[in-house]
């Protein structure tokens, strides 16, 4: 019943392709592209002239400024991505899975000060939170700017589990009313084993709509801060670092403005499709599993 | 009401203290030399380098940088209050000045991106739930859709391909060669920061229309966002509303369905975007620090992605605390308001 309604889904079904398409260009990384050093997120370059080179059948994309081969890039760029975007989400969640949890189960002065932490988070906007994360983070001082990427996974990470913690909180508080609790608290279960075994299992809903938007929002994120400068300049496998290493060839006198299209559209391509596969995802899943939204489809 | 303002108001404070809390607990990471300069005078350093690490080294000993947490904290509030921001070495102005000098241009994109995007948000999302489930509505779904799930920084470098580079129709920058002088120049009056506005004020069409120009590619990059969001939230809240019982009492009436939506369903239908308006500030924060970068937009944003550039200290933690206290006053506003127009509100 429930796998037919996901596969009657359209956007899940799209989604769950574009995605899947991805996932097999990053596990099959080695065998399009193999590397060529020993860090396979070195882009390898044929050759040092400066002016990006369009498709040839040496280079299926093309090179970008210094030959940097662009396939390859991209296809080892997906990996990042799944990398990036799966770790934030997983960490986000697991915060607000926690703080929910805390917050709605044990309620009184706990839930309180705990949701004030919420909103104090949420006072930060995404931005502000990486700034803070690459000022304080010691690597960051200490080795070049480039090393920033780790930094801004974890800024999005802590400073992002809030909707999570407040989603969480809210099925908590219902769960825990429940007559079923009512009856685990009256046979002597411990507060571990509620949580646990009735409460949690009980409370994941919209937990995996959030979520599975969030992967492709936060690899866009990462892709954009990468792009106006907060990690390095080399161009690493990376869809934001390619773009940013670009950028020059984007705004070119007008005579040659679309000339060098090639050097952007690859990476754009793939962020946009990430993004919206992930997305797409994302509605999907609402759409199944939300009662609410069911029924106002089966009305259109 | 006044007792609903009353009690939120009495919560701003802690959130503020817990806003300055995390921020302070994370520099405290920090070794004292590095946070020392945020703790220097609002003036310009006109000293050498062995003078300087005088200073840094006085400037531990009296903020008592190397004493416990709470002590610590205590100072660096009582200095933010007195308005001692510190100095920023790449900005050369001190910080809070830098700040409210440049924050009116990031305000200027931000409501040119704002402002139609509400109104257009409110426009279409009254049609796509009117025609629920007709072509109108597809169109207007999909496009939200990809608006929103469509990354905005990628469609503002194809702008910036297309109508910059290839067909020179909008200049990136702020202002061209030609017109900064006059702006800055006598002749020319400075009422509120925002150059277009400052311009209809001062009755000089030309400027206007040069600030115009330059500002429509990144207020419509930061636009499609906005207005994807919006739109969602307005189509399934008037949907919720034409669901409910005084609906179907002025349609039994025989009210016309375009005035139902129009008269009777938007205006309920409006709330949950009020309420909404701390997420939108926070989200516009974001983007236009990376909007500001990609067209070289100069307003608060851009000039703190170039402090961080330059290992700026002060100016980065001016702008965190700038911009979250920001965030805060917006969601306020945004309760109150929706207090202020919804009386359901105010029984809680």
């Amino acid at each position: 019943m429930a796998l037919k309604r996901i596969l009657s889904n359209r956007k899940l079904v799209a989604g769950s392709l574009v995605v899947l398409v991805l996932a097999a260009m990053a596990l099959a990384a080695p065998l399009i592209a193999p590397p060529q050093g020993d860090d396979p997120y070195v882009i390898p370059r044929d050759g040092f002239s400066s002016t990006p080179e369009p498709p040839s059948p040496g280079h299926f994309l093309g090179t970008m400024q210094g030959q940097y081969d662009i396939l390859y890039g991209l296809v080892w760029g997906t990996r990042v991505a799944f990398r990036v975007g799966l770790t934030i989400t997983i960490g986000r969640a697991l915060i607000g899975v926690i703080v929910g949890v805390v917050s709605g189960y044990y309620g009184k002065w706990s839930d309180a000060l705990l949701m004030r932490v919420t909103d104090a988070f949420l006072a930060f906007p995404i931005v502000a939170a990486v700034l803070v994360m690459l000022t304080v983070s010691v690597d960051y001082w200490g080795l070049r700017l480039g090393e920033g990427d780790t930094a801004i996974v974890w800024a999005l990470i802590l400073f992002g589990w809030m909707q999570y913690a407040r989603l969480v909180r809210g099925n908590v508080l219902v769960e825990r009313s429940s007559e079923y609790v009512a009856a685990a608290v009256a046979v002597g279960a411990r507060d571990r084993r509620i949580i646990f075994r009735h409460v949690l299992p009980n409370s994941t809903r919209g937990l995996f709509v959030l979520s599975a938007s969030d992967v492709g929002a936060m690899v866009v994120t990462v892709a954009a801060l990468t792009f106006i400068g907060l990690t390095g300049d080399e161009p690493t496998a990376d869809w934001g670092a390619m773009l940013k290493y670009t950028r020059n060839w984007i705004i070119a006198a007008p005579a040659h403005a679309l000339d060098f299209w090639y050097t952007y559209i690859p990476a754009s391509v793939a962020i946009v499709l990430f993004s919206i596969g992930w997305s797409l995802i994302g509605d999907g899943l609402r759409d199944v599993f939300d009662p609410r939204w069911r029924s106002l489809r089966g009305m259109a | 009401m006044v007792q609903f303002i009353v009690r939120r108001l009495l919560v701003l404070p802690v959130i503020v203290l817990l806003v300055t809390l995390i921020l302070f607990f994370l520099l405290y990471q920090l070794p004292p030399e590095r946070r020392a300069e945020v703790y220097l005078p609002s003036m310009r350093p006109t000293t050498s380098a062995e003078e300087r690490e005088r200073i840094i080294a006085n400037t531990i000993e009296h903020y008592r940088l190397d004493e416990p947490f709470a002590t610590q904290y205590v100072t660096w509030v009582r200095n933010l209050l007195a308005g001692e921001w510190g100095y920023s070495p790449s900005w050369d102005e001190p910080v809070l000045q830098g700040l409210l000098r440049r924050a009116p241009a990031s305000a200027e994109l931000a409501i040119a991106a704002t402002i139609p995007s509400i109104a257009l948000a409110i426009t279409l999302g009254s049609v796509a739930a009117r025609y629920r489930g007709r072509s109108q509505d597809q169109v207007i779904q999909t496009a939200a859709f990809v608006g929103w799930a469509f990354p905005s920084f990628v469609f503002g470098l194809m702008l910036m391909n297309v109508l910059y580079a290839w067909l020179r129709w909008f200049p990136p920058g702020r202002l061209s060669v030609w017109a900064s002088p006059i702006v800055a120049g006598e002749g020319f009056r400075s009422y509120t920061g925002m150059v277009t506005v400052d311009a209809l004020l001062n009755g000089d069409l030309n400027i206007f229309w040069d600030a115009s120009r330059h500002l429509v590619l990144p207020a419509v990059t930061l636009a499609v966002a906005i207005w994807s969001l919006l739109t969602r939230v307005m189509r399934s809240s008037l949907l919720d509303t034409l669901g409910q019982d005084y609906i179907t009492t002025a349609r039994a009436k025989g009210v016309t369905e375009r005035d139902v939506v129009n008269v009777h369903a938007r205006r309920n239908a409006i709330l949950p975007m009020i309420s909404m308006g701390g997420v939108i500030v926070s989200l516009l924060i974001t983007g236009v620090v990376i909007v500001e970068v990609l067209f070289s937009y100069q307003g608060l944003g851009a000039a703190a992605i170039s402090a961080i550039m330059n290992a700026d200290i002060p100016a980065v933690v001016g702008f965190v605390l700038f911009t979250s206290l920001v965030t805060v006053m917006s969601s306020l506003v945004a309760d109150v308001m929706y207090a202020f127009v919804d009386p359901r509100v105010r029984l809680f």
